[in-house]
């Protein structure tokens, strides 16, 4: 369970570093002394919870996969790309607080693109399932100062995944609880990674 | 031949027939208890209900739903009788109270010994496997509140029954490895024997409530649990230790074992208990009040298969009430520094913390959004007890999501506070009262008030304070509001912001139209309070915006340096028609507080409207905030009644 969960992770990120010229990079230390003001906004978000299993590309497993699919739409009661994009960015907000004043507008933007959210289901080539469910976030930060040239404006990058168990029998309950820490856990990877290169963290 | 392969097809005829039965017998067991998971599930969901209506305050609302749960006799009738006798003391029905107690003694004493369990389940079938009993600490908790009943009405035989039960349900009866550590049950039972004349048991357990103070005290908890975890690792096997990762010999644990032990011995010997006991270890009290803090844990689960048990933590601070006897004010000075502080009895075992060797093994505790997770016994409360060794080597225990699945339960008395703070006084015969009132931030709550009369100097009495409405408070993260929010918050006039009450982290958008596909927002407080901001300014009125640890921590002062405050309680969202000709509709409760008195100059609810639906919930919210902060505004002249000059 813990391997196949491992690999999806490594797939996710292999896909998310893969789809282009990838290089994370965190805020520069420079602007953490004075620190300026942030603007915090989501880009793209899928409006719909995506469903993934293991897949290993069985038509059958395709078949069953769809079929739970719509079991967890109805558990999740209403969760959609838009209440996730609020959250990450409630979460992400708090967390990035602690290094910057954050209003609607700033010197720096940051931008969260949230690439993937939904569920991943660890499964074997025929659809059987092997662990229990998982809740993923998956997304890119960019943190960009309107003030700097045009070609160097984008200081800070980085890619986030974020995974959390939801049992074997998800429930509204447990689905909504799993969404609030992949938030939460989204937001601090991202901030601990940004935030990195401030003076006094040893590096 | 003929006769032979008869008798064969006989043989394998009743052989699948057999086969069949059994078959059709496991099926149809498995089918009866997950029937009944269901319904256990169902009667969780409701009961959550009247807990959500128990901590906004609705005391009446919830013991109605709670009692609807305790008409018949079923596996978790002891966890709502529970719940409802927190209601009645809420309400200040304290016999009705003591009839739910006993009832719960009564249950009790039917699953005391495993041979009346076995007795009890062959009544009960297969549901009897999750028959709630609850955790030591929530046994403890039924004894000690009819212990405080009993002593009221001045039955005190029963009450020292009462405390005993709390005492032994708190200990390890079986292998006397440890006695109760909740102090004020030893302190009930040394006061209940003062009370009946018999000064040596007194004496004997006051002393035993001197021992838990020094043994729980923050100084000590720590090294406490650290060298009850060292003293199990001895006890376990080279495997087991390998399993939780320990890989030092026994010379060495012993060795840390003394060191620890020293270190202890000097800080208990440095703990004043009597001083801290004060009138509930000399036994001059005659009137105790107690007074619920916060909420306690309850259970979830988690791990990478969801297959652990864990308790979650509240943490939002709250304001502890504003009490008076006989009309003076009951300050917070008189609080004695020792209450009942049920979170850590329900994470510890004997003061050793449940999470201590798996931490960072086994298990994780991670702190997300205001609550944090502290990792419990490894199984499910069925049964009572679970072994420490069970926890220990992390047999954990496959579950699913869900309230409750056959292998793990996550059911709890939810209805108790984090802790009972506790006034012991001594006052002259006669009748008195006290009374109070709990704050919403600035807004005075309903007042709530105990009579009771002293005959003699050796009459007793109790009051139990409703607790503070902590379901009405948003649960996040620390608000941290920046320079710009907080303008013009030193001049006396400004208006102040508090964060609106009744939202919770997800809310769900009622869809007018059944066919419509549902939607949640997760609300941003910071946001809602700046949308009312963004209107009073552009009207000219100058406010600020405090957060929630502010006003709680500081309430009084601020209610000094500023005349009103503003708070708004969101009632709901509601999405009509669809995304071409469709709108989203707030329906939000603005209320203008004195902030000195708490009294409430006046109060409207306004619905603030957006038609602009495709942007979706969340931007709709906060417009329609603004539309239904305007639309008070519109209602209400705030600027003569709170005296608001122009910015």
């Amino acid at each position: 369970m813990a391997k196949s969960s491992s690999l999806f992770l490594l797939c996710v990120n292999i896909c998310l570093v893969g789809s282009g010229c990838y290089s994370p990079k965190p805020i520069p230390a420079t602007y953490f002394d004075p620190a300026p003001e942030m603007a915090v906004t989501i880009g793209k978000c899928p409006e719909a919870a995506q469903m993934r299993d293991s897949g290993q590309g069985g038509l059958i497993g395709a078949m069953v996969t769809a079929g739970r699919a719509n079991k967890m739409k109805e558990a999740m009661e209403g969760i959609i790309g838009d209440t996730v994009k609020e959250l990450v960015r409630q979460k992400f907000e708090a967390a990035i607080e602690d290094y910057f004043d954050v209003y609607e507008a700033g010197r720096l933007q940051t931008v969260i693109d949230i690439e993937q959210w939904g569920w991943y289901l660890p499964t074997t080539v025929a659809g059987i399932k092997t662990g229990s469910y998982q809740f993923t976030v998956a997304g890119t930060v960019t943190v960009t100062d309107i003030e700097a040239k045009k070609q160097k404006n984008k200081i800070a990058t980085c890619k986030i995944v974020a995974s959390e168990s939801i049992g074997d029998k998800p429930t509204a309950d447990a689905s909504r609880e799993a969404l609030l820490k992949c938030a939460d856990a989204f937001a601090t990877q991202a901030v601990t990674f940004l935030t990195k290169e401030r003076p006094g963290v040893a590096h | 031949m003929t006769d032979k392969s008869g008798s064969s097809c006989l043989t394998s005829t009743v052989g699948v027939a057999c086969l069949f039965l059994l078959l059709a017998n496991t099926a149809t067991s498995q089918t009866k208890t997950a029937e009944w998971l269901d319904e256990l599930n169902r009667m969780e969901r409701e009961a959550d209900q009247a807990r959500d209506a128990f901590w906004c305050g609705h005391y009446e609302e919830a013991e109605r739903q709670f009692a609807s749960l305790t008409g018949s006799v079923h596996p978790s009738v002891i966890l709502y009788l529970n719940e409802c006798a927190m209601c009645k003391f809420a309400l200040g029905d304290y016999p009705a109270a003591e009839e739910r107690l006993r009832q719960v003694d009564s249950l009790l004493n039917t699953y005391y010994s495993d041979e009346r369990e076995k007795r009890a389940m062959s009544a009960f079938g297969a549901e009897a496997e999750k028959v709630y009993r609850g955790d030591p600490y929530e046994q403890a908790a039924t004894y000690l509140l009819l212990a405080l009943v009993l002593i009221d009405r001045g039955d005190y035989d029963n009450a020292l029954a009462a405390c005993k039960s709390g005492i032994l349900a708190d200990s390890d009866a079986a292998e006397n490895l440890f006695d109760s550590d909740i102090a004020l049950l030893h302190a009930l039972e040394a006061k209940c024997y003062q009370l009946r004349g018999e000064e040596e048991p007194f004496r004997s357990r006051r002393d035993a409530a001197a021992k838990s103070v020094r043994l729980t005290s923050a100084s000590v908890r720590e090294d406490f649990s650290r060298r009850q975890d060292l003293l199990e690792l001895l006890k376990m096997s080279r495997k087991e230790r390998r399993q939780v990762g320990e890989e030092r010999k026994d010379d060495e644990i012993r060795d840390e074992i003394q060191n620890l032990s020293d270190k202890l011995d000097r800080n208990i010997a440095a703990i004043d208990a009597m001083e801290l006991l004060g009138p509930l270890y000399s036994g001059e009290f005659n009137v105790l009040v107690l007074v619920p803090s916060g909420r306690c844990v309850d259970k979830t689960r988690t791990g990478a298969d969801a297959e652990m048990v864990v308790f979650r933590q509240h943490v939002i601070p709250c304001e502890g009430p504003e009490l008076y006897l006989d009309v003076q004010p009951l300050d917070s000075v008189r609080c004695l520094p020792v209450g009942v502080d049920l979170e850590f009895q329900a994470m510890t075992r004997g003061g050793r913390r449940m999470d201590a060797i798996l931490r960072g093994k086994a298990a994780s505790r991670a702190t997300t959004r205001g609550v944090g997770h502290a990792i419990t016994e490894v199984g499910s409360n069925v049964g009572g007890f679970v072994g420490l060794g069970v926890a220990l080597v992390g047999g954990a225990v496959q579950g699913a999501a869900g309230s409750m699945t056959a292998e793990a339960d996550t059911r709890c008395w939810q209805t108790l506070p984090r802790e009972f703070h506790t006034y012991a006084l001594r006052l002259a015969p006669g009748n008195h009262e006290v009374i109070g009132a709990h704050y919403l931030y600035f807004q005075k709550r309903e007042t709530f008030q105990r009579r009771f009369t002293l005959t003699d100097e050796h009459d007793m009495a109790t009051v139990v304070v409703p607790p503070p409405p902590y379901e009405l408070y948003f649960r996040h993260d620390e608000l941290r509001l920046s320079k710009r929010d907080r303008t013009g918050i030193e001049d006396a006039s400004t208006l102040l912001i508090p964060p609106p009450t009744g939202l919770n982290e997800i809310i769900r958008v009622s869809v007018a139209d059944g066919n419509t596909k549902q939607e949640a927002i997760a609300p941003d407080p910071k946001r809602f309070m700046r949308s009312i901001q963004k209107v009073l300014a552009e009207k000219g009125l100058a406010c600020a915006l405090v957060s929630h640890e502010e006003v709680i921590a500081s309430r009084r002062e601020l209610a000094d340096q500023h005349k009103h405050a503003l708070q708004c309680h969101f009632v709901e969202i509601v999405r009509e028609g669809d995304k071409k000709a469709g709108s989203y509709r707030a329906k939000l409760t603005f209320a203008l507080i004195d902030a000195k008195t708490g009294e409430v100059v006046a109060s409207h609810t306004t619905e603030g409207v957006s038609a602009d639906v495709s942007s979706g919930p969340s931007t709709a919210l906060y417009s329609c905030i603004e539309s239904a902060t305007q639309a008070f505004l519109r209602h209400t002249d705030i600027r003569t009644l709170s005296s608001v000059p122009a910015k």
